[in-house]
């Protein structure tokens, strides 16, 4: 390659960096200038106070319990979708009859925004008039107060956020699965291992990394959560599902504390990273021999 | 050669690219274009979404030679998106329904005085009809005028009567009888609860915390602006509140103002305080299961004979002092759009706040709640604190208040939390600064 051409492509690339700095890099910049100064939305001026935003922040217990909120939906949301999304994934690798239009079906929730999900949501819980409870009704079941219940309403959440984002782990594992080379799993059979045998020693080592992509990927956006949490609970009651982001919106746009949001969000981030570096440490772990 | 040509043709490429994408950008954004409204002016609002508000809004957009384009969303919401505006001197609202913080938003210089349209049009708008008490005491700042009164309304204890009737009761006086009368009235196998309360964190809660807490003789600040909630009168306040909620429906700590109204309309509740822009929703029978079966009073006091003090909101129309607009012309869309003829036809979402108005026998007749929201103002009715920190703290202030109710920390532990947060902020603004 001359340098003529290598100074081409690097015109072209211009416009997609130009793009990345204006949306991400300079507003991260700007965001974490910001954490080191006392800003009052109202006010214009703002005043260099070094690291007190962040004394404050990991000196409240609001941010603590935030946390403990967030990781906890984190883990239950996830989990239910890991093991609900393979379920249906090997569902549907089996054959069934009108796979395509299951599919179809499927992906319907992931084509709706988040906050849009979190009305529709929000109406199917309501323990008055909602489906939920009329569904429960049905079986004999006397529904909780759902949103208005301080034991059900981070549930509430859970549950819409798995009804919204299994779908997509679902398509990445029926993915893996279609990708699957044939050979193992008729040596499998060949060998005489039962359906459980097979899916245990040869499906799931070669589902493994993409398990633990979906893993990565969903505990993230399951750490971000705002959308239903805003609509569905506004982080009620009291503080139950009140979720890092969601104080970080509080902090932000109802106590208008730009300072002390922009060192949440730092926080928010240098979490995240840690949590996902140990992530993809086990996803590209090098173990002798192979990725 | 070839490759020399090649690369004159990619950089040529780009650069056509470039300037497509910036004469589009131009297009788009310059001031004049079809976006820029080249044409009518529109005149851009925003306020919470309550009936009386929403019928302003609707003859605000029949004004003649503008396009009206309205942003109606939760009150706590409206007041973010505002402060986020206007803090930064963006002329994204023309007109704003401002209601305790007009006082706040005036101090900042952020809305515009209107002495000189309403001297200039005082005629046109028949000023002089507009009641001068809300003007000065409530749309008032330091002497000058910042906004149109709209509405004044208060919190009312509405009742099924029909209900009342059958068990034998009378609209409580006092709080035990509330509680004794939602106890009797709370059959949950048949799908009815004694009482409605509104306990959604933030805006909802405090309009019902604050009820509770004035009549049982507290408030939020005392006259120094030390925060007063963790006293006697909020420990009875929350506890009655946590009595009461075991006769409410299930999920009532998400209940905002439209759930209990619902929940009221749909026969699920048998009482309940709600606003006064409620009452109309009652006899609405395309939607209401309770149509001439709802009855007002005044809320209950806490002791018999004792004074009662339900929230009174006097909402303001006033307008952006950044807007783009003409402002006689976004001062005459409110002044004019709020004309007797509309506040006739409104007078049975809101009291009135044009005096001729008020007087009129054909509407204090029609509108039956007229009377009791008279005798609210008279038992006691009162506007909440207008300084900034209230609103700004109102929701973790809020989210402590409710664990308290959820048993989640102990009824005195929450007010302690609850009145931290209010005083850390106060501290903070300087309010306890020696002079």
């Amino acid at each position: 390659m001359t340098r003529q051409q290598r100074r081409d492509r690097l015109i072209f690339l211009v416009p997609s960096m130009s793009v990345l700095v204006l949306i991400l890099f300079y507003p991260l910049a700007y965001s974490i200038g910001l954490s080191f100064y006392n800003y009052y939305l109202p006010v214009p001026r703002k005043s260099f106070v070094g690291l007190d935003n962040f004394r404050y922040i990991l000196g409240d217990d609001a941010f603590w319990d935030a946390l403990g909120v967030t990781a906890r939906f984190t883990s239950a949301a996830v989990a239910i979708e890991l093991v609900l999304g393979a379920a249906v994934a090997l569902l549907l690798d089996a054959r069934i009859p009108c796979r395509r239009l299951a599919i179809t079906a499927i992906l319907l929730p992931m084509a709706i925004t988040p906050a849009v999900a979190g009305l529709l949501m929000r109406w199917m819980f309501e323990s008055n008039w909602g489906l939920v409870n009329y569904f429960l009704s049905l079986v004999g079941v006397r529904g909780p107060g759902w949103m208005g219940d301080p034991l059900w309403a981070l549930w509430s959440i859970v549950l819409a956020d798995v009804w919204q984002n299994t779908p997509f782990v679902v398509i990445v594992l029926y993915a893996g699965l279609q990708s699957i080379p044939l050979d193992p799993l008729e040596a499998a059979m060949v060998d005489g291992a039962s359906r459980a045998q097979t899916l245990v020693h040869v499906v799931f080592p070669f589902l493994r990394p993409l398990v633990l992509f979906v893993l990565i990927i969903r505990s993230m956006d399951a750490f971000r959560i705002f959308d239903q949490v805003f609509v569905m609970t506004g982080g009620g009651p009291g503080t139950t599902t009140q979720t890092i982001t969601f104080y970080n919106y509080v902090m932000a746009f109802r106590m208008l504390r730009m300072g002390r949001a922009s060192a949440l969000g730092v926080v928010t981030l240098l979490i995240l990273s840690v949590v996902t570096s140990v992530f993809i440490y086990l996803l590209y772990h090098r173990e002798k021999g192979e990725w | 050669m070839r490759e020399q040509r090649r690369s004159w043709r990619n950089r040529r490429l780009v650069g056509v690219l470039v300037i497509v994408l910036a004469a589009g950008a131009a297009s788009w954004l310059w001031p004049g274009s079809a976006t820029w409204g080249a044409g009518e002016p529109t005149v851009r609002y925003i306020s919470h979404r309550f009936p009386m508000l929403e019928f302003w809004v609707k003859k605000m957009g029949e004004y003649p030679g503008i396009k009206f384009e309205a942003e109606l969303i939760p009150f706590d919401q409206a007041l973010e998106k505002m402060q986020i505006h206007l803090s930064q001197g963006a002329p994204t609202y023309d007109i704003m329904a401002t209601d305790a913080f007009l006082s706040t938003f005036a101090e900042r210089g952020w809305l515009m005085p209107l002495d000189s349209y309403i001297d200039k049009f005082r005629q046109a708008v028949e000023w002089d009809d507009i009641n001068p008490t809300l003007v000065t005491d409530v749309c008032s700042y330091k002497g000058k005028v910042y906004g149109v009164p709209n509405l004044s309304i208060s919190m009312f204890f509405f009742y099924r009567k029909d209900l009342f009737d059958a068990a034998g009761l009378k609209p409580p006086a006092t709080m035990d009888e509330w509680i004794a009368a939602a106890r009797a009235l709370t059959k949950p196998d048949k799908k009815q609860y004694g009482t409605a309360l509104t306990l959604k964190a933030g805006d909802a809660f405090q309009n019902d915390f604050t009820y509770f807490l004035r009549t049982y003789g507290g408030d939020w600040y005392d006259k120094d602006w030390r925060v007063t909630i963790d006293s006697e009168a909020g420990m009875k306040a929350l506890t009655t509140m946590k009595e009461l909620m075991k006769y409410a429906p299930p999920n009532v700590l998400a209940f905002h103002n439209d759930e209990s109204t619902v929940a009221m309309q749909q026969g699920l509740t048998a009482m309940g305080l709600l606003w006064q822009s409620r009452a109309l929703a009652m006899d609405n029978a395309q939607v209401s299961q309770v149509v001439g079966k709802v009855n007002f009073a005044v809320p209950p006091a806490a002791t018999k004979g004792g004074k009662t003090h339900p929230r009174l909101a006097v909402g303001c129309y006033s307008i952006s002092a950044f807007t783009k607009n003409d402002p006689e012309l976004v001062f005459q869309v409110i002044a004019k759009s709020l004309n007797k003829a509309n506040m006739r036809e409104a007078a049975g979402l809101a009291t009135p706040t044009r005096m001729s108005v008020t007087r009129e026998p054909e509407v204090t007749q029609k509108f039956r709640f007229i009377r009791v929201a008279a005798d609210n103002v008279q038992a006691g009715a009162r506007l909440i604190p207008s300084n900034p920190e209230f609103s700004e703290a109102m929701l973790p202030v809020t989210q402590n208040l409710q664990k308290g109710l959820t048993g989640e920390v102990a009824i005195p532990e929450a007010l302690k939390r609850a009145q931290k947060v209010m005083s850390d902020l106060m501290t903070e603004k300087g309010y306890y600064k020696k002079r």
